[in-house]
C-alpha cells in the first residue's frame, strides 16, 4: 500500500512540473524548451491554483477522477507535438554527454542531504498549528467538497489568506484518492531541493566558491526544517521564499516577465509577499521608463493582472481583510508609529543574530552588502532589487503594527518565518554583489 | 562602561564581527580582500554544516522512519489518525456536533479529518447547543445529558440526550 501512495506522491510531483512545463515551452517562450526544474515547479504550482481558483469562481466542481484524467492529457504532448518531443529528447541525450569529474564530490554530498531529509521529513507527517488549522485544513476543505466556496472558506480563520499552497495539497489529495497529511511533504521537500538546485546553477559560474555560497544556503538549519520539521512542513513560508527567490534572481538578468509571474503567485501564496509584488508595480516604471521600457511593460501589465486578479478574487468570495477592514484611527491614536517600527527593527536584529536558525548567513550577507554597497546604487538592477527588498521590510513593519493580537508575541512566534521568506533572496543578492565589478552587473549566465 | 555594555547587549559577538570584518575589508589591499572574502565564505559554510548536522544528528531516527505509516502518524497524532478513521467510518452521513477542547493540535487535528462532518469546539461546563454528538478526547465525561456510544482507544463518542 505504502508503495501505491509512494509512486501516485511522486506521479502528483511529477504533474506539477509537467504543468509548469507545458506553460513555460506554450506560453511564455515560445515553444522553445529551456530546461529549469525550478522555474517549471513554480510556474506548475501556480498554474495549478489559478486552474481551480478559476473553477471556483465559474462554479465547476473537480473529482478525483478529473484531476487524474487531466494529469494524463498533460503528457499527450510527448506523443502528438514532435517539436515539443525532440527538443526534450535532444535535452536528454545532452544530460547523458556531460561528465564532470569534479561536479562528482559534490553531487554525493547533495544526495546524501537529501536522503537525511527524506529521512527526518518522512519520520512524521505535518504536526504544526499553522499547517493542521489553516493551510491543510483548506487543502482536506477544497478536496471534500471539490471545489472552493464561500462557505468552506468561512469556515477557516483568517479567511484572507490566499490559497495557492492549499490548492497544491488539494490537487495532491485528489490524485492520491484521500487527504494526507503524511505523503504531501513531498511538495516542501522538492521546493527545498529546486530552491538549492537553481541556486546552484545561477551561482555555479562563480567556480569553486559556487559550493561554498550553495553550502550556506542548503545548510542553512531553519531552511532546510522548514521542509523536514512536523511543526513547520505544512507551512507556506517555504513556498513564499522560493516564489521570492525565482523572482528577484530573474530581476538581475532583466528577466522581468518571469519575475511579475513569480511575485504574483509568492503573493497568491501569503499576503506577505503582497507589498514586494505592490512594490514592482509601483516601481518598475520609474527604474526603467524610455529605453528598454517595452521589454518591461508587458511584465507591469503581468504584475498588474496578478494584483487585480488577487484582491478581486477575495473581494468576489467575501473574504475580509484583516488588514484593509481596520480603524485606522484607532490604530494611530493607540499606537505610536515610531516606538512599533522600533521595536519591529530591534526584532529582526535579534533574529538575524540567531545562529541555531540562521548560522552565520546574515553575517555574510552584511558583509558582503556593506563591503560592495557602492555597486547598488551604480547598478540599476541591483539598486531596483535593494528597494523591493525594501518594500518587503516596509511591509513586514506595517503588519506588526497594524495586527490585532500583541506585536510582542506575534514578533516572537512569527518573525523568523518571515526572514526565512527572504533568506535565499538576500543570499543570492549578496553573492550578486560579490561578482558584481564597481561598474555594473558582469554576469556569465544569462539564461533564466 | 556603560556604552561599551549597551554595544555588546545590542550587538554581540556577531554584530561586532561584521563591523570588524567591514572595516578590515576597506583597509586591506585587494588581493588580501579576496582571500578575507573567501575566508568568510569558507568560514560561514563550515559553520552551516557544523550546525546542521548536529541538529539532524538529534532528529535522524531510522527506527522511527522504518515504522509503518500509520503507527508513525498514530504516534504523532496521540493516536487522533486512527481514532479519525474509526469515527468516520461509525458516524452517520452528515452527522455533526460539539468536540470537547482538549489541546490545540489533537482537536484541530480531529476537527480537520472529520470534515465533512463538522464538529465545533466545546469548551468545559459549556452546553451543547444545537450538537446531536459529542466527542470528548483522552477522557470520558460525565454527564446525565450525554449516552456514550463508543469508545476507541480512551476517546470518546456521546450522544446528547433531548
Amino acid at each position: 500500500m505504502w508503495a501505491w501512495d509512494l509512486l501516485i506522491s511522486l506521479l502528483a510531483i511529477v504533474s506539477f512540473f509537467q504543468m509548469g512545463l507545458l506553460v513555460d515551452y506554450y506560453l511564455l517562450n515560445h515553444r522553445r524548451l529551456h530546461f529549469n526544474l525550478a522555474v517549471f515547479l513554480g510556474l506548475g504550482l501556480g498554474f495549478c491554483a489559478i486552474l481551480q481558483m478559476l473553477l471556483a469562481v465559474l462554479a465547476v466542481p473537480i473529482s478525483d477522477f478529473a484531476v487524474r484524467g487531466f494529469t494524463a492529457v498533460l503528457f499527450l504532448p510527448y506523443i502528438f507535438d514532435s517539436n515539443f518531443r525532440r527538443q526534450a529528447a535532444g535535452f536528454l541525450r545532452s544530460l547523458g554527454k556531460s561528465r564532470k569529474v569534479g561536479i562528482i564530490v559534490p553531487v554525493l554530498v547533495l544526495l546524501a542531504f537529501i536522503s537525511v531529509i527524506l529521512v527526518i521529513t518522512f519520520s512524521h507527517p505535518v504536526w504544526g498549528y499553522d499547517g493542521i488549522q489553516r493551510w491543510l485544513l483548506k487543502a482536506r476543505l477544497f478536496w471534500a467538497d471539490g471545489i472552493i466556496t464561500k462557505a468552506n472558506l468561512a469556515l477557516v480563520q483568517p479567511a484572507d489568506d490566499p490559497n495557492l499552497w492549499p490548492l497544491s495539497g488539494t490537487w495532491f489529495y485528489h490524485l492520491l484518492g484521500r487527504s494526507d497529511d503524511f505523503w504531501i511533504q513531498f511538495i516542501p521537500v522538492t521546493v527545498l531541493v529546486c530552491l538549492a538546485a537553481d541556486f546552484w546553477r545561477i551561482v555555479k559560474t562563480s567556480g569553486k566558491v559556487s559550493w561554498l555560497w550553495t553550502a550556506i544556503l542548503l545548510f542553512c538549519p531553519f531552511l532546510w526544517q522548514t521542509a523536514s520539521s512536523e511543526a513547520y512542513s505544512g507551512n507556506a513560508d517555504l513556498l513564499v521564499s522560493f516564489y521570492l527567490f525565482l523572482a528577484f534572481s530573474r530581476l538581475f538578468n532583466k528577466q522581468f516577465v518571469y519575475a511579475a509571474i513569480f511575485l504574483g503567485l509568492g503573493a497568491l501564496t501569503k499576503n506577505d509577499a503582497l507589498p514586494a509584488l505592490a512594490g514592482f508595480c509601483v516601481l518598475l516604471p520609474i527604474f526603467y521608463r524610455g529605453g528598454k521600457f517595452n521589454l518591461s511593460k508587458l511584465a507591469l501589465a503581468v504584475a498588474a493582472a496578478f494584483l487585480i486578479f488577487n484582491v478581486s478574487w477575495k473581494l468576489y468570495f467575501g473574504m475580509n481583510s484583516r488588514y484593509l477592514q481596520t480603524d485606522w484611527s484607532v490604530i494611530f491614536r493607540q499606537r505610536p508609529i515610531f516606538g512599533y517600527t522600533k521595536y519591529t527593527l530591534q526584532g529582526f536584529r535579534e533574529q538575524f543574530r540567531q545562529i541555531d536558525r540562521w548560522g552565520v548567513g546574515f553575517l555574510v550577507i552584511g558583509f558582503f552588502v556593506l563591503t560592495r554597497i557602492r555597486r547598488i546604487f551604480n547598478d540599476r538592477r541591483l539598486l531596483f532589487v535593494g528597494v523591493l527588498f525594501g518594500a518587503q521590510l516596509l511591509g513586514y513593519i506595517w503588519v506588526y503594527y497594524v495586527t490585532s493580537e500583541d506585536q510582542a508575541t506575534q514578533i516572537a512566534t512569527s518573525l523568523f518565518r518571515l526572514v526565512s521568506q527572504i533568506f535565499p533572496s538576500l543570499l543570492i543578492f549578496a553573492y550578486t554583489l560579490s561578482v558584481t565589478n564597481v561598474e555594473g552587473l558582469k554576469l556569465k549566465d544569462g539564461k533564466k | 562602561m556603560a556604552l561599551i555594555s549597551k554595544i555588546w547587549l545590542l550587538g554581540g559577538w556577531f554584530y561586532l564581527a561584521l563591523v570588524f570584518l567591514t572595516a578590515l575589508f576597506f583597509l586591506i589591499n585587494k588581493k588580501q580582500k579576496i582571500y578575507l572574502s573567501d575566508g568568510i565564505l569558507v568560514g560561514a559554510a563550515v559553520f552551516a554544516i557544523f550546525i546542521s548536522l548536529q541538529s539532524m544528528a538529534k532528529q535522524f531516527q531510522t527506527n522511527t522512519f522504518l515504522d509503518p505509516i500509520g503507527k508513525k502518524i498514530d504516534k504523532t497524532t496521540f493516536s487522533q489518525f486512527s481514532y479519525a478513521k474509526h469515527l468516520n467510518a461509525i458516524l452517520p452521513k452528515g452527522a455533526n456536533g460539539c468536540l470537547y477542547w482538549s489541546f490545540d493540535l489533537a482537536t484541530y487535528y480531529l476537527q480537520k479529518e472529520l470534515y465533512p462532518h463538522r464538529f465545533s469546539t466545546l469548551g468545559d461546563g459549556l452546553p451543547f447547543g444545537e450538537c446531536k454528538y459529542v466527542i470528548s478526547q483522552f477522557r470520558p465525561r460525565v454527564d446525565e445529558k450525554l449516552r456514550l456510544i463508543d469508545s476507541y482507544q480512551n476517546n470518546y463518542l456521546y450522544e446528547v440526550m433531548n
